[in-house]
């Protein structure tokens, strides 16, 4: 019995520790002051100047630029990482290994080496500033991920599998269309989703190469460049709450989804 | 072999498009001037940016397309630009930071003909300026680091407290009070100093100054030579007053000490007269009383200012720019949404009747605005303007890391060193031993033939 309390005291605890600070910028996101405080009382104001304060055309450029940087980042890493998978499941033992080796160190790599590295090569290569640096530098961090994510995919895959559509007449590029993509799907859904959170959450890696010559600004540097002078503008608040309500209904419709379907296998069987 | 053949080649069409796309973009630009401006975030109005393509239309019949971009610190800004070689036409940097980029030959000397509106800014300003920046030596060469700018803000650093509780006596001991010199209970552990080493070291030796702690050497020096003298005398004896700080201090701040003060979370921050300003009308909202003041022995005074870099793809428009700036009724709305006291004459301010409705319209008394001295101080010999510290750059942030590390005390991790010490040693055996274990597995599989 006291075991049992203390299990749940325990997760209760941990998940308190999880969730305040989530809470009280929920909180805070109805308050419309940057100083912590509700002399204002309780408003959806912050939520308003989200379109109405005189920085409106700036947060929603910044946000515009997040989400084609992400869009187009992950789509092109997800690409680039799932024909790599297939190549590298494809290697021999010795230079498999090898290449999983490799892919592995960009991650590892602290991000900053990886940031002050892809700036010289930009400017070393002159490479136009904005978008094209960006998104270049985003697909370059991401990729890895997508290997990663894709690559157990292919070794859990029965190799039988493929051998038989070869043996029952399908051509390689048929066979990899009908049975390779079915079977490295799931892997390929979650490499793209993992690299569109990595590239919308990035900081380090944009803000040195973002360049001053085309004022670019995804959401996280600006919201670094928004706090010097006066504070947080309230409107933070109000996004930071708009993005953790999207995501945790996100997670509640997949994981809903997922447990009807386990149902339901169950009930087929 | 045929199929896969026309794979490779899709593939690599595919990728050369995805590559071309962003390329082509790049090249599609529109047929009107474009002016790409990089300044701090938050420091114009943008009502004020809207209005110069107005402007540039009526002085050169063309279309202007404004393409604003916006840094953080100075040395952020110098990063992007020196090594980041990014392409702007206009930079906004602070005055030290003005003097790197003509050090490193970044920008060009202005064409004041093409700036007529300069003339409205302020003397006392421009003459202080001079006084330090008029004969630069670079490369052995004097140069006047005037004629490669325009100031555009400027200010004071001083002492933001809560009026509440800071105490007359507390007040008289000038820029003792960031050390509680008056014993101020309630002062203990709600003092908040910038973690910016330039501010905390005017701030360390106008202390020094004021208690008669200077060097011999340095003694007789002015409020402007003192606070530019960076020799090891000076850092040693700055370290010393800066180290017995630490144990009224709340703690070294970057961005969020105005937050602490209104909130009552600190009651006493150094800081600069925009900020403050800002943070006291903040605070009379919220009900909090501040106030801001420079100390009666003297300050730092300090400005920043628009330069055109060499690389600079428009420079008409970025002198047209400029000379938008100088506008009276520009420089007022600028400080109406910032709250710095932006370069412009005061007196020419006054006499302009589009400043003074702009005024009335923030609800703003015009005579008090104009007369606040926490706004418009008087500009005499008791306030220094700070060079960059140049070769000692280093030794000072040595120094400040000491400060900030706690190793002017004996103090240092305190009473945790012990534990602190167990818990590390721990990882690093966990560590070795992890290592060992993976090295050992490796070594027993390799034998075995596969």
């Amino acid at each position: 019995m006291v075991k049992k309390v203390l299990a749940k005291a325990y997760i209760f605890l941990i998940l308190a520790l999880l969730y305040a600070p989530i809470v009280l910028i929920v909180v805070y996101s109805f308050s419309n002051s940057s100083t912590f405080s509700f002399s204002q009382g309780f408003n959806f104001d912050a939520y308003r100047s989200i379109f109405t304060s005189s920085k409106t055309p700036e947060l929603l450029s910044a946000i515009k630029n997040t989400l084609i940087i992400a869009a187009v980042s992950a789509g092109a890493s997800t690409l680039l990482g799932s024909i790599a998978a297939i190549g590298i499941f494809s290697l021999k033992k010795r230079s498999r290994s090898l290449v999983e080796g490799i892919n592995q160190i960009p991650m590892i790599n602290s991000e900053i080496v990886m940031a002050v590295s892809l700036m010289i090569f930009f400017v070393t290569l002159d490479f136009p500033e904005g978008y094209l640096r960006l998104i270049l530098a985003h697909i370059a961090f991401c990729t890895p991920y997508v290997v990663l994510s894709v690559m157990p995919k292919l070794t859990t895959m029965d190799p039988n599998i493929y051998e038989a559509a070869l043996d029952l007449g399908a051509s390689p590029s048929k066979a990899m269309v009908k049975v390779l993509f079915p079977i490295m799907a799931p892997g390929v859904i979650s490499g793209l989703l993992l690299s569109f959170t990595l590239s919308m959450d990035d900081f380090i890696i944009t803000q040195i190469n973002k360049g001053a010559a085309t004022g670019i600004n995804t959401l996280s540097t600006y919201i670094y460049a928004d706090a010097r002078l006066k504070g947080l503008s309230p409107f933070w608040f109000a996004i930071f709450t708009i993005i953790f309500v999207l995501v945790f209904v996100i997670l509640l419709i997949v994981n809903v989804n997922a447990s009807k379907r386990r149902v339901k296998k169950h009930e087929n069987f | 072999m045929k199929t896969s053949n026309k794979l490779r080649i899709c593939a690599i069409i595919l990728l050369l498009v995805l590559f071309a796309i962003p390329l082509f973009s790049a090249c599609d630009k529109p047929a009107i001037d474009v002016l790409v401006i990089y300044n701090w975030a938050d420091y114009i109005s943008p009502d004020a940016l809207d209005g110069f393509s107005e402007y540039y239309f009526e002085a050169t019949g063309r279309e202007v397309q404004i393409t604003y971009s916006t840094f953080d610190t100075n040395e952020n800004m110098l990063t992007t630009l020196i090594n980041g070689k990014a392409k702007v036409d206009l930079i906004c940097p602070s005055e030290y930071a003005i003097q790197k980029l003509l050090q490193n030959d970044f920008i060009m000397e202005l064409d004041f003909s093409k700036i007529e509106n300069s003339v409205n800014v302020y003397g006392d300003i421009k003459d202080s300026i001079a006084s330090i920046f008029g004969g630069l030596i670079i490369d052995g060469k004097s140069i006047d680091m005037t004629k490669y700018f325009v100031p555009y803000m400027w200010g004071t650093l001083g002492i933001l407290y809560n009026a509440d509780v800071v105490t007359e006596a507390d007040l008289e001991n000038g820029w003792g009070l960031l050390w509680n010199e008056a014993k101020n209970p309630e002062l203990t552990g709600k003092i908040l100093v910038k973690d910016s080493i330039r501010d905390t070291y005017a701030a360390a030796v106008l202390y020094l100054a004021e208690n008669d702690l200077l060097p011999a050497s340095h003694k007789d020096k002015s409020i402007q030579e003192l606070i530019n003298t960076v020799d090891a005398e000076m850092l040693a004896a700055a370290e010393s007053v800066l180290s017995a700080q630490r144990s009224e201090l709340k703690g070294y701040e970057v961005d969020f000490g105005k937050d602490d003060m209104i909130t009552g979370a600190a009651y006493v921050d150094l800081a600069w007269s925009g900020d403050a300003l800002w943070a006291i009308e903040e605070g009379e909202l919220e009900g909090v009383n501040l106030d801001y003041f420079v100390p009666e022995i003297g300050g730092n005074v300090w400005f920043d200012g628009w330069v055109i870099p060499k690389n600079a793809q428009n420079v008409d428009a970025a002198l047209l720019f400029i000379n938008y700036m100088c506008l009276p009724e520009i420089a007022i709305m600028n400080s109406m949404e910032i709250g710095y006291t932006n370069s412009i004459d005061p007196e020419i301010l006054q006499s302009d009747e589009v400043v003074l409705a702009i005024l009335e319209e923030n609800e703003y008394d015009v005579e008090e605005y104009f007369s606040d001295i926490r706004r418009y101080p008087v500009v005499d010999e008791k306030l220094g303007v700070m060079s960059d510290f140049g070769e000692a750059n280093e030794l000072a942030v040595a120094m400040w890391e000491r400060v900030k590390a706690g190793m002017g005390d004996s103090e240092g991790l305190g009473d945790l060193a012990v534990p602190v010490y167990i818990l590390v040693g721990i990882a690093a055996l966990v560590l070795i031993f992890t290592a060992v274990y993976f090295i050992v597995d490796k070594l027993k599989i390799r034998p075995r033939p596969i």
